[in-house]
């Protein structure tokens, strides 16, 4: 399928334009279905299908940026940006980004045996940690469920707990718009290390800022989904830029995937609709380790198993889910038909 | 002396982000700052990247920034058209867990 390798000009290198496509299109599907970015299966993807560690990252960032411009056009949720704790946001989240990319960029001039950078090693294995923390934990808390949802009903009638303030070292800030005083640092450490996340892992970050905007910050829903999206498209933009001052990024290869990203996403966001239940949550536990997995057998050698692994698990996740948007949708339309 | 030491924390905190660039990262990361990506026998559109590469990773990062920004924004009007068209309307979306 020659007249599906494209050439890739900053990376030199031919790649599959099917296959950038096709880990896009994963992406965007698992991200508008679950609402987190999904972007850590991209460079672990790309990795694994050969782009060096930098520019797997820098890559990523700058498809990530292009997608959340897509997601905030869809979502339509700006109007719950929290200003005040945006602009924060931004500037936590550069100065995290560019900490990240920094370190990146020092571990990629330092060269190991097999011609791979160090940069390969430490980021892959912080994955592992990362993939099989999260899995593990969502794999807990499927198992858990019932369990939490009988506490939940116990002390329904007791008022809710305000969100728990860490830490108060000054100075204190208050936030009119969310109706919260806080200390700087725990606002600024909350979107200087997802900034650094997204800078070292090439991940929006979502997955670890939206619960630290509700419980650590103590914004109300609506406004911490705002701000973070609010947030992803400017430490996104920042990272998409830096990566590329510092030479790392394939735009081709970005483009072919926002492109993929952007189908899979209205197709993710579109099954919301149809799709309900708790069940879908145990598969994405699945997909998460089973990325994990992909990601020890690249740094283990076995490349060829890792690809199949990743793209394998990335793909059955998108079928299921469009599987059961396609019986969804045709069950409503069956159901208009009856009316 | 409790204020003392909130200034001095506050110092100290200040003071972690510029670890990064503590480490001279210019220096190091001389290699990726200065390649050069060969552009003969490319097409006009990857001709261009390369050689916006090639001239200055400053323009290089602008061009992609603002073409991934661009591209985005056409994606995303361009799919919600198609999506209206073939009768998903999903301008409504509301999340459930």
């Amino acid at each position: 399928m020659d007249f599906l390798t494209v050439y890739l000009p900053i990376a030199e290198q031919n790649f599959s334009a099917l296959i950038l496509v096709a880990i896009g299109f994963a992406v965007g599907v698992l991200g508008g279905f679950f609402g987190v970015g999904g972007a850590w299966v991209v460079t672990p993807a790309l990795n694994i299908f050969g782009f060096p560690m930098a520019y797997a990252i820098g890559t990523d960032l700058a498809h990530i940026f292009g997608k959340s411009i897509v997601a905030t056009a869809k979502h339509r949720k700006m109007g719950n940006v929290d200003m005040k704790l945006g602009i924060w946001s931004i500037i936590g989240s550069v100065i995290g980004v560019e900490a990240g990319a920094q370190v990146i960029m020092w571990l990629s001039t330092m060269k190991i045996a097999g011609g791979d950078t160090l940069a390969g090693p430490v980021v892959r294995y912080s994955y592992m940690v990362l993939l099989f923390g999260l899995g593990i934990y969502m794999l807990y808390d499927y198992a858990t469920k019932d369990k939490r949802a009988a506490a939940k009903a116990a002390t329904a009638s007791v008022a809710a707990a305000a969100p728990k303030k860490a830490w108060n070292l000054p100075p204190m800030m208050h936030f009119p718009a969310s109706g919260i005083t806080i200390s700087f640092w725990t606002v600024m450490g909350v979107f200087f290390f997802t900034g650094f996340l997204s800078g070292f892992l090439g991940v929006g970050g979502g997955f670890i800022r939206m619960p630290a905007l509700i419980y650590l910050i103590g914004c109300p829903t609506a406004i911490a989904v705002g701000t973070d999206l609010f947030s992803v498209l400017f430490a996104g933009a920042y990272g998409c830029w830096t990566y590329g001052v510092k030479g790392v990024v394939d735009i081709v290869a970005a483009i072919y995937m926002l492109v993929g990203a952007s189908i899979g996403a209205q197709i993710g966001v579109t099954a919301v609709k149809y799709i309900r239940g708790y069940g879908i949550r145990l598969l994405f536990a699945i997909m998460i380790i089973l990325a994990g997995v992909s990601v020890a057998l690249k740094q283990f050698g076995l490349t060829t198993m890792a690809a199949w692994v990743v793209m394998g698990a990335a793909m059955s996740m998108c079928a299921i889910i469009m599987a059961k948007l396609w019986a969804g949708f045709k069950k409503e339309q069956a159901e208009k038909m009856a009316h | 002396m409790k204020r003392v030491w909130v200034v001095i924390f506050n110092v100290l905190l200040l003071g972690l982000p510029l670890l990064a660039w503590a480490a001279d990262p210019g220096e190091k990361t001389a290699d990726f700052a200065s390649k050069q990506v060969k552009i003969e026998g490319l097409n006009a559109i990857n001709y261009f990247f390369a050689s916006t590469y090639n001239d200055s990773k400053m323009m290089f990062a602008i061009v992609v920034t603002v073409i991934m920004g661009v591209v985005g924004g056409i994606i995303a009007f361009a799919t919600d058209r198609i999506l209206k068209i073939i009768g998903m309307d999903v301008s409504k979306i509301e999340h459930h867990e």
